[in-house]
């Protein structure tokens, strides 16, 4: 298998949260929960830090292993069971981020090119990408990431001459409902951080990178999220499909780079190929622990051609994957979070504590 | 209709031809998956264009708060 470092463990778990959940995501949460929505984001971070750290302590008990050999290892026929129902939302997972990007790039760059084309043109970048290990896509993630990340700090900035701080207001409306609705939504994005320990053994990922991941995903989902309400508010970016985007178009610099939404869109997409393609890899890691004798690269190809006839036929516009996405949380709050913190607990209590270092006998004067 | 059927065994088609050299090179429960996943798709494929209704909007699905 090959090797990735621990940075880049953290900067693949920022990816896989923080990418294609701001296409859609900011307008959905606006949408329900107004201007108390940023209040979500930070309850909802500390929750799934909560199931980070009961995975970590079960990963640092059986060094070596993460989550998907020790579910194998330790439930046996139910643990390829619970691998399998995984499989199967991943792959819905991945349909929603296929359709999409699909969608976005259709709006921004190819209206006029059939959707199948450029379904087929990001799913076969993602198979190549899976096909050279989780390096490549570590790689990537190096090299995409970080640009992304300035970009999106250059537009806020840019952006703090129009944001008006009455959006915010006033706060707690309707008492505590809005932010809990917050949550919900929040949910949707920061929950499926724990695919990292569920991928990683503790050699790669400790609870430190953990909280490093999930502390830097969650700061910059909020600070996209106030900058599109403090600058559309929430009653017009809730009625948007893609406000992050909308909010980008905001910001011109100079007559020479009038259209400088499309550079910012053209970092942005490859990142929401990094998020499909390690969705891809994990489908396959998944796979692979019920069935060993399964080579990766030759799968790879037919998954991703399933995942994307099922991106087109499950969801024919992208306004079905945000119906999908009301109910999403429940998913991501059973899969995502109850089930890596039931099976880390009990994986945890079935492994015997290692045993304190004996003390060394004295030698008699 | 023949379009759609036409569009689809071309899809097919390329997808055989693109797995050629990887199913040559692959042990028997890969080659099993692989067919089992071309299978799914191209069975979604054509469904997908030859029966556009066999759909769902996903508005059935109970929105989980009442918005004010």
């Amino acid at each position: 298998m090959n090797q990735v470092s621990s940075r880049q463990v953290v900067l693949m778990g920022f990816c896989y949260v923080f990418s294609a959940t701001l296409v859609t995501w900011p307008g959905q949460i606006l949408r329900s929960a107004k201007q108390d929505a940023w209040v979500g984001v930070p309850l909802c971070s500390l929750g799934v830090l909560m199931v980070l750290w009961l995975t970590d302590r079960a990963l640092a008990r059986n060094p070596g292993k993460d989550l998907l050999t020790l579910f194998v290892e330790k439930f046996g026929w139910l643990g390829k069971a619970v691998l399998l129902l995984y499989v199967l939302f991943s792959l819905v997972i991945m349909a929603k981020d296929v359709r999409l990007g699909v969608d976005f790039v259709s709006v921004v760059f190819l209206p006029v090119t059939p959707a199948v084309v450029v379904g087929a043109l990001i799913v076969a970048t993602c198979v190549f990408m899976v096909r050279g290990g989780i390096e490549v896509i570590a790689r990537m993630t190096e090299l995409y990431l970080p640009v992304f990340l300035l970009f999106s700090l250059f537009c806020g900035a840019l952006l703090i001459p129009d944001l008006s701080w009455q959006y915010l207001q006033p706060f707690f409306e309707y008492g505590m409902q809005r932010p809990v609705i917050g949550v919900w939504y929040a949910l949707n994005a920061i929950g499926s951080i724990t695919i990292l320990p569920l991928l990683f053994s503790h050699e790669r990922f400790s609870f430190r990178q953990a909280c490093i991941s999930l502390a830097f995903s969650s700061l910059f989902l909020e600070f996209v999220l106030v900058i599109c309400q403090l600058n559309l508010g929430s009653l017009l970016a809730g009625h948007l499909m893609y406000p992050a985007y909308e909010a980008v178009r905001e910001v011109r610099v100079t007559d020479f780079l009038d259209r400088f939404d499309i550079l910012i869109v053209g970092i942005w997409l490859p990142t929401i190929v990094i998020k499909i393609a390690l969705n891809l890899y994990f489908i396959i890691a998944c796979m692979r622990q019920v069935i060993p004798q399964l080579q990766a690269a030759q799968v790879a190809p037919s998954l991703g051609a399933l995942a994307l006839v099922v991106s087109l036929w499950l969801f024919h516009t992208s306004t079905e994957v945000v119906a999908v996405d009301d109910l999403w949380p429940a998913v991501v709050m059973a899969l995502w979070l109850g089930i890596p913190a039931l099976g880390a607990i009990v994986a945890a209590l079935l492994t015997p504590k290692p045993r304190a270092r004996q003390p060394k006998p004295q030698r008699a004067p | 209709m023949i379009v759609n059927f036409i569009e689809a065994a071309a899809f097919i088609a390329a997808l055989c031809a693109l797995q050629w050299k990887e199913w040559r090179q692959a042990n028997r429960p890969t080659k099993i998956a692989m067919v089992t996943m071309m299978t799914l798709a191209a069975g979604a494929w054509v469904v997908s264009n030859v029966f556009p209704d066999m759909h769902t909007s996903f508005a059935w699905l109970p929105k989980p708060f009442h918005v004010r």
